[in-house]
């Protein structure tokens, strides 16, 4: 079995600053701001939760259960959000 | 040498302008100093069938259906107006005689789809430098504009301005100011002698000197006109910066202009940008480009 991947919602507007990234929803007229791992996270898209928690490993040196943790949590937070959906 | 929109000079079997004299009057614009040149050409034959379902935008109020896919987009009911990018500017493809609105909708997105930025704003510029005035419809640009005028800024826009990002270029697109009854002699008074053009709607025309080249954009404003007198100006945050910046530009319609749109926004955010009031607007601009305000008269 395949494991599930995770892409950008459609027609969201990425801008990249200096310290965050901001996401612009059209539709809604969201905004969401990113920055440390949340915009990690978001330019390792489209991914794996493994692909995202091994992400968090390298680039933070966290220990693989707080990184799989941290990376459901995420895309927990991003999917009621509907930013992040399933491919 | 063929007339140019932003830099895309028309090429094709446009109609002869003097047709269509909103084009002329209100989209033709001198070349740009720094954004590359390009076309922007007219091909009388119909583009390909549309994908998907259509959806729905405006333009000046007239709904317009419209697909979007990749940089190509379809405009009309019958999707018979077709845009696409192409390597030195973009593709206007009709059989028909596009409608007004379609054509609007086109020339901002093809505009777009180079990277350029469009911003409803009032633009000041002395010395070739140049401050925007961002606001919501009604927060009082055009009365700012004029303000401006008559402090002895030139005025490059009222409303419409479109910038290059990579540069800050900004040029304006409006041709004059349009005036309420008592405006001038209340904000402006002694910048004219004689009478003026009146619009439709009863507005008075103060024709703007024509623009030979843009200016640098320094900095954005937004104004808020009930903010109190007296508020320290605050410098937004990033997010707040870009936020406002969509907000006085609009959303693309095409993925690729989406795209560009964002890089344009990481650019123009390093602007500074602040919240400014009615009152304290003149000497926030003599601020940034210097004025009889700046010492806070």
């Amino acid at each position: 079995m395949t494991a599930q991947r995770y892409r950008p919602a459609d027609g969201l507007l990425a801008t990249e600053l200096e310290h965050e990234l901001v996401l612009l929803d059209p539709q809604g007229s969201q905004m969401y701001s990113l920055n440390g791992s949340g915009r990690l996270l978001w330019n390792a898209l489209p991914a794996t939760a493994d692909e995202l928690a091994n992400t968090l490993v390298r680039e933070y040196g966290l220990d693989a259960a707080r990184a799989h943790a941290d990376a459901a949590a995420w895309l927990g937070e991003m999917g009621a959000r509907r930013l992040v959906l399933p491919e | 040498m063929n007339p140019a929109v932003l830099g895309l000079r028309l090429q094709g079997p446009w109609p002869d302008l003097a047709e269509w004299p909103w084009l002329e009057r209100h989209w033709l614009t001198p070349p740009p100093q720094h954004a590359p040149g390009g076309t922007l050409r007219l091909v009388r034959e119909p583009p390909g069938p549309p994908p998907g379902s259509p959806q729905l935008t405006d333009a000046s109020g007239v709904p317009v259906p419209f697909w979007a896919a990749g940089a190509e987009l379809w405009l009309g009911a019958d999707g018979g107006v077709g845009l696409r990018a192409t390597p030195d500017g973009a593709e206007l493809r009709a059989a028909r005689e596009p409608a007004q609105a379609e054509l609007l909708l086109a020339l901002a997105e093809a505009a777009r789809l180079r990277g350029w930025w469009p911003l409803h704003a009032a633009v000041a510029a002395r010395g070739g430098r140049a401050v925007a005035v961002c606001g919501a419809s009604g927060a009082g640009k055009s009365t700012a504009a004029l303000r401006l005028h008559g402090a002895g800024y030139t005025v490059l826009a009222e409303d419409r301005a479109w910038v290059w990002p990579p540069d800050a270029e900004i040029v304006g697109l409006d041709r004059e100011l349009r005036l309420r009854p008592g405006s001038l002699e209340r904000f402006a008074p002694g910048v004219v002698a004689g009478e003026l053009e009146q619009d439709a709607h009863g507005k008075r025309l103060l024709p703007l000197p024509p623009s030979a080249a843009g200016a640098r954009l320094l900095a954005v404003l937004h104004l808020e006109p009930d903010l109190p007198p007296g508020t320290v100006p605050e410098p937004l945050s990033g997010a707040e910066r870009v936020r406002r910046l969509f907000e006085a530009g609009g959303v693309p319609l095409t993925p690729s202009a989406r795209a560009a749109a964002a890089q344009g926004a990481a650019r123009l955010a390093r602007l500074p940008g602040e919240r400014v009031g009615r009152e304290g607007l003149l000497q926030a601009v003599s601020r940034v480009l210097g004025g009889s305000e700046a010492s806070g008269g």
